[in-house]
């Protein structure tokens, strides 16, 4: 029924067919890939200027910076590495802690008091987490690794651009 | 269904300025312009669904943080699969290191060293696999840049669905059925055009 093409436009038609099988990622998966333009935009908008990013520093003094974490946060999670990230706008104090094989990652925000939701990067998927009542936060059933943290607070993020999980004391 | 003229895409460089210049809806259009591309590269490459999901959400994520210093804009694609192809090998790597494929020793017993080796593939992602997936993107958006009825009508011939009778074409598109061969020759021609005007 349909005649033969041209040897020219046989090709093209080929590669038309092997385009249209071409797999489309997860609707779930590309609405988040989507929406991470989206939300970082949105609050850009609403601060009327470009997302400024800061980088925190781990400090040398450890949790040792005279802050009082929330009751229970720090007594839930079995020994582990811990420090204190500090940049203009918060302080982060993070902790890893071994389970089996795996490990996780919890911490806690001061400061950055628009921040809801922390990124944790470098495993084999990104994830997100929102800030608890008492602003901590917790990432489970990570593989050891370099991580990157970032939390989002109104037109700033901060960032922890490299820590290392179940090997070595962060860059 | 009435034509519509052909309207060649917006380039690669324009889509992330646009991105850069937080034009709504920008990055939507820039992921979805290369969904299948990306999503595909770790698919070929033998990782499941899944993981393939990962490595796609890695690379826009990477994408969106260095948006702003693209040194060549016109060269994001090259940069998506790259990324892609680079975050696809680690976890194959990853996998590698935990998940050994048991197969039979070299006399036939499963504790004779070596009962154990690891399904490695030398080559996931050649140059090659990597050059005919980008010419198939490239189909793809020449496709979206034809005018009706060509988009319609190669839509229907060479979708990923088994192309339906000359009959039901017709039906569907409004067009007599002797027209449908040398309206397809002339959309093949317009399709090669924009494949070869595109940067």
């Amino acid at each position: 029924m349909n005649e033969p093409l041209p040897p020219d436009d046989q090709r093209l038609a080929e590669l038309l067919r092997r385009a249209g099988q071409d797999e489309a990622a997860p609707a779930e998966v590309l609405a988040r890939v989507v929406a991470l333009r989206g939300s970082a935009q949105r609050l850009a908008g609403r601060a009327s200027t470009l997302l400024r990013r800061v980088i925190a520093v781990a400090m040398p003094d450890g949790g040792a910076s005279g802050f009082t974490p929330a009751f229970g946060v720090r007594g839930g999670v079995p020994a582990g590495q811990q420090w204190l990230f500090k940049s203009d706008e918060c302080e982060i104090d993070l902790r890893t802690a071994r389970q089996g094989e795996r490990w996780a990652v919890a911490g806690q925000l001061f400061g950055a008091l628009g921040a809801q939701r922390v990124l944790l990067e470098g495993g084999s998927r990104p994830l997100s987490a929102e800030l608890g009542s008492t602003r901590e936060f917790n990432f489970a059933d990570l593989a050891p690794g370099r991580y990157r943290l970032t939390v989002q607070a109104g037109d700033c993020e901060v960032v922890i651009p490299r820590f290392d999980v179940g090997s070595v004391d962060p860059a | 269904m009435s034509p519509t003229p052909a309207q060649p895409p917006a380039t690669d460089a324009e889509l992330v300025e646009a991105c850069r210049a937080r034009r709504p809806a920008a990055w939507e259009q820039l992921v979805l312009r290369f969904e299948r591309l990306i999503f595909t590269v770790p698919r070929r490459a033998g990782l499941g669904p899944d993981e393939a999901a990962d490595v796609f959400q890695t690379v826009f994520m990477r994408l969106h943080e260095h948006l702003d210093s693209l040194t060549q804009p016109e060269r994001v694609q090259a940069w998506l699969v790259t990324t892609a192809r680079r975050e696809t090998l680690r976890l194959l790597q990853e996998r590698r290191r935990t998940v050994p494929l048991a197969l039979p020793g070299p006399r036939g017993g499963d504790d004779e060293p070596g009962a154990e080796i690891e399904a490695v593939d030398p080559e996931p992602l050649p140059e090659q696999l990597l050059d005919d997936l980008q010419q198939r993107h490239r189909a793809r958006l020449a496709l979206s840049g034809l005018g009706e009825p060509c988009r319609g009508l190669l839509g229907l011939l060479y979708g990923p669905a088994e192309a339906p009778p000359y009959a039901t074409i017709a039906a569907e598109l409004g067009m007599p059925i002797g027209s449908i061969g040398p309206t397809r020759a002339r959309c093949l021609a317009k399709l090669r055009e924009l494949m070869e005007t595109m940067p």
